[in-house]
């Protein structure tokens, strides 16, 4: 009961309070008001919000670092990634024409089954005839 | 939602400069004196109701019609004050100036506060999060969802600092304007 007492008399106390505040308030001059809004209305209209939330400002400080450490994870994880089992890509691609034998009468050509590893090694002389090892 | 500040907004955003002055006038006394009370200075509080009139054109494309257009310029206005003065929110000074602040002054810092408003006496000792939800909404009587959204919290951060604030002020009144208490102004 007392409390609900102090209570009311506070809020009375702020509707004082808030009267008095309105006694005392100042206002512009009324030049200084009107060259304020003649410059803030000689100024280009934009579409972007006035300023972002100071909340989302504070989202934005956290969640730029964490898309950068995401992607550079991504990147990472990507280039570490152990070999698939069977033989490995190189090994599965036509081989270059040997060019130690210093000669290109003869070129030669492997060709490696990704399933079974079998090896196929085929030369072709200068009149492209083939022979088969 | 006000039909004839709504109307004002439509020309101004169709290219009628003059229609701007009639919209934001009946507020620019709200304003200087709602930046005053936050930042305690009058060269500051003109610099930041200028500040706030320069985006409020500058971005009326994005007012929601169906807000208040008062509460959309103090909106304004929080985001300029806070950006303005940042300092004053970091953690440990935010955790520095919501301590207590002793009731009883020296003699001459009494005088000193005589001749201060009471509203001004008030607010000292209030940190500035305090003080931005008690001049909403017990100066400016915004609802606890305006003020939410005015300042960028939640309905629940509002009431938390809306009572620290009043606890403080209901202190304040009591030591130095007990006149309040009793009917007197």
């Amino acid at each position: 009961m007392r409390k609900k007492g102090k209570d009311e008399d506070f809020a009375a106390a702020l509707a004082r309070l808030r009267a008095a505040a309105r006694e005392e308030e100042r206002d512009w001059p009324e030049a200084d008001w009107r060259v304020l809004v003649e410059k803030a209305s000689s100024q280009r209209p934009e579409g972007r919000p006035a300023l972002p939330a100071p909340r989302l400002r504070f989202a934005w400080r956290y969640a730029i670092p964490a898309v950068f450490f995401i992607g550079f994870a991504a990147v990472f994880f990507w280039n570490i990634r152990p070999p698939l089992p069977g033989p490995s890509a190189s090994e599965s691609m036509i081989s270059a024409p040997d060019e130690t034998s210093g000669s290109q009468d003869v070129i030669s050509m492997t060709l490696v089954s990704q399933e079974s590893g079998l090896k196929v090694h085929w030369y072709f002389d200068k009149n492209f005839d083939w022979k088969e090892e | 939602m006000d039909e004839r500040e709504n109307r004002l907004v439509e020309l101004v955003l169709q290219g009628s400069r003059e229609a701007f002055e009639p919209l934001v006038t009946p507020y620019r006394k709200i304003l200087l004196n709602m930046a005053y009370r936050l930042s305690r200075n009058w060269e500051d509080a003109r610099e930041i109701s200028q500040e706030t009139m320069f985006r409020a054109f500058r971005y009326l494309r994005s007012f929601d019609q169906k807000r208040s257009f008062k509460n959309w310029l103090l909106q304004i206005m929080m985001n300029v004050w806070r950006s303005s003065k940042p300092h004053l929110f970091e953690p440990e000074l935010l955790a520095e100036l919501a301590a207590p602040v002793p009731l009883g002054n020296p003699p001459e810092a009494r005088l000193q506060s005589e001749t201060r408003s009471q509203i001004m006496a008030c607010l000292e000792g209030l940190s500035p999060r305090e003080r931005e939800v008690f001049l909403l909404r017990d100066i400016e009587e915004m609802n606890v969802k305006e003020t939410a959204r005015a300042l960028g919290v939640s309905a629940l951060s509002v009431r938390v600092r809306l009572s620290s604030a009043r606890k403080k002020i209901r202190l304040r009144i009591e030591s130095e304007f007990p006149h309040l208490l009793e009917g007197r102004r």
